[in-house]
């Protein structure tokens, strides 16, 4: 039987949703407690926008292996 | 025809250049590790405190208890590094020599491991050669590795790891496959529990699992994270909550922002030449081929340097990244050299690529990409370039090459790294009169019978006296609220402590302020191009009180015998003035047999007289 593995597609969707993820959880901490967006929000919110960015470019690869 | 020949030797010249500019590092590296291995003194602050450590479990004690009674003292960091030691205590005695040696020991092997991957994959003996040495002329591998610190034992654990895991998931045996995963995962451990900042690694490797293999991901994860909590778990319980206390809430510091970006600034000015190659590869295996466990572990090591903003933390926290970038660029470089690198031809970004154009020019690119890669390396080499400046051999070679130290006035040291905050401003070999000033402050100690409180250990220990307090844990749990410092501050009221003995004050404000009520800055010994303060007692309790209400409502004349020198009192005596914000106006000179100067208090004015008595010496304040 074959041993399930990414895909280049699924990883790209995993990136992208945990790239959404990241951005809304760092925006909302500043809705819910505005304090300033800081630098940790400011990182976050990078890192969660390249994570989506990657993601949509690994979407096209389809099903090869990750 | 000719092309192709020419550019073959020019490669090769290139690369023996890399390789003689490596060993170059290699050397300087060698005679940094030899001189501090015969430094009987703290180095880097807080040496002597994983000593102690080591000690403790020596003697079949927890490092991990109460901070709130004496000798104040508790560890922050994980046991195994301490616990591998400790054989040596046992053999040589309390010695730093075997530490920095194990930490030296420790990044040979780590290069050494990168190199062999290098060499597994791509079968290149000079590129993985070159990739082992360049971890090891890191400017900030220079300095940390021959250090008494578990860092790079850590990072030494994470990269033997990677090498072990790198390819188990190719393993079809399932006998040897669970084999390799227990070694690997093993190795892992050992990481987390020399240091934690090895989660990174842990979690660059079972997310590596996930991708390829997401069901032995979540079985070996429900595995590694049982053994891992019940080892956690077990100290706690036999340290009773004094393991969590001080290396998980004392470990919560504040986050310097401006810290990270400044180091991951020079991080990328000093090693840019082998992040871009590793970036490189990285994308490539994103995009054309199955992801390895080294660009994950490159991808996680480099985030996990984001850490290195917190209070506390530094330099040290990039070298994990330095060790997979190392790996990344080397895999690169040779893969380059070796003119082996594929594409699939239906890949749809493949397929908008001249493909035309390079299959023409295949040869000239081969060629022009041999040349690239040792300048790349020549570049990096050059980067990094660190040395001392004085000596038989590296006082003319700087001198020929125009360096100078970095840090003149302190020591003659050239690092190219620069200085920002968080990068730790060590490099330098002590010198025979640093020797000299450290047994002259142990001479100090010995003077007494009572212990020292010192903000490093060594002094304390080679004097055969109580390691009292650990001061940054101190700092650091009272910022958590989880430090009551009244039995230190009663302490040191009481004179409890010979001498103390200061290097950056970095103890809860209460305590310093203790300090500066009941004792006074008597002397002051460079070493290592740092001052360390000597403060020795001031009067009794009563004494200070009665001239401290005097200089806090200065209303009326007082006087007040001290049993201290003329010397002592004038020094101790400035020494309050200035703890309760008198300013000179005229400085303490002799006049009629005394000494006599006036101090100034937003628009109070203070007269102050010091004369000798046959007790001691008599103080006369006058507003």
């Amino acid at each position: 039987m074959q041993k399930f593995s990414f895909t280049k597609r699924q990883l790209g969707l995993l990136m992208l949703l945990a790239g959404l993820l990241v951005v809304i959880v760092m925006v909302a901490a500043e809705a819910v407690n505005p304090a300033g967006f800081g630098m940790i929000q400011k990182l976050g919110v990078l890192l969660g926008v390249l994570s989506i960015f990657a993601g949509l470019t690994l979407l096209p690869l389809g099903s090869r292996p990750a | 025809m000719r092309t192709r020949p020419l550019s073959q030797w020019i490669t090769t010249g290139l690369l023996a250049l890399v390789v003689l500019l490596m060993l170059g590092h290699l050397l300087v590296y060698i005679n940094y590790a030899v001189g501090l291995m015969r430094f009987p003194f703290d180095y880097d602050q807080g040496e002597g405190f994983e000593l102690v450590d080591t000690i403790m479990f020596s003697e079949g004690h927890w490092p991990y208890r109460t901070n709130e009674v004496y000798p104040f003292y508790a560890s922050n960091y994980p046991p195994l590094f301490h616990i591998i030691l400790v054989p040596f205590v046992w053999i040589f005695g309390p010695a730093y020599w075997y530490g920095r040696l194990a930490g030296f020991v420790g990044t040979l092997i780590t290069a050494a491991a990168i190199a062999y991957m290098v060499y597994r994959s791509e079968r290149h003996r000079t590129a993985a050669i070159v990739s082992g040495l360049a971890f090891l002329a890191s400017n900030y591998v220079y300095h940390v590795g021959p250090l008494f610190r578990q860092h790079m034992s850590m990072v030494m654990f994470e990269t033997l790891a990677i090498l072990t895991l790198a390819h188990v998931t190719g393993i079809e045996n399932p006998r040897r496959r669970r084999w390799t995963m227990l070694g690997g995962l093993a190795l892992l451990l050992a990481a987390g529990y020399t240091k934690q900042h090895a989660v990174a690694t842990a979690a660059a490797v079972f997310a590596f699992l996930f991708i390829r293999r997401p069901r032995l991901s979540i079985i070996w994860g429900i595995g590694f994270g049982a053994v891992a909590g019940a080892i956690f778990l077990a100290i706690n319980i036999a340290t009773h909550g004094a393991w969590w206390d001080n290396i998980i809430a004392a470990n919560v510091n504040p986050y310097i922002a401006t810290q990270f970006t400044d180091l991951f600034k020079q991080w990328f000015r000093l090693h840019g030449a082998l992040i871009v190659l590793a970036a490189l590869f990285a994308v490539y295996e994103f995009y054309f081929t199955r992801l390895s466990l080294y660009t994950i572990w490159w991808i996680f090591a480099v985030l996990a340097t984001t850490l290195a903003g917190k209070w506390g933390a530094g330099d040290s926290y990039f070298a994990t990244s330095i060790a997979a970038t190392c790996l990344l660029a080397g895999l690169f470089a040779a893969r380059t050299l070796r003119g082996t690198w594929t594409f699939p031809a239906d890949h749809p970004y493949v397929r908008r690529l001249p493909k035309k154009f390079i299959l023409k020019h295949r040869p000239q690119i081969v060629a022009l990409s041999g040349l690239i890669i040792p300048v790349f390396y020549l570049y990096y080499g050059l980067s990094v370039i660190h040395m001392p400046t004085e000596g038989k051999i590296f006082g003319p070679l700087s001198d020929a090459l125009g360096l100078e130290s970095s840090y003149p006035g302190r020591y003659a040291f050239y690092d190219s790294a620069g200085w920002v905050q968080g990068y730790a401003t060590i490099g330098h070999v002590p010198t025979q009169q640093d020797i000299d000033n450290g047994w002259h402050m142990v001479d100090i100690l010995r003077a007494s019978a009572k212990p020292a409180m010192s903000e490093e250990a060594g002094f304390s220990l080679q004097a055969d006296k109580d390691v009292v307090t650990n001061p940054t844990q101190l700092k650091n749990l009272y910022e958590n609220d989880l430090y009551d410092p009244t039995n230190l501050i009663d302490a040191l009221e009481q004179h409890d402590f010979s001498v103390i003995i200061f290097r950056a004050q970095f103890y809860p404000p209460p305590v310093l302020d203790a300090v500066y009520e009941a004792y006074y800055p008597a002397e002051t010994v460079r070493m290592n191009g740092f001052d360390y303060e000597i403060w020795r007692p001031g009067p009794s309790q009563a004494i200070r009180q009665s001239v401290a209400a005097a200089l806090e409502t200065p209303s009326s004349n007082i006087s007040q015998s001290v049993d201290f020198s003329l010397e002592q009192t004038r020094r101790w005596l400035e020494h309050a003035l200035w703890y309760h914000n008198w300013k000179v106006n005229t400085p303490l000179t002799v006049s009629r047999d005394c000494l006599a100067g006036t101090y100034q208090r937003d628009l109070q004015t203070l007269t102050v007289e010091l004369c000798s008595t046959e007790e001691g010496a008599e103080i006369t304040l006058r507003e």
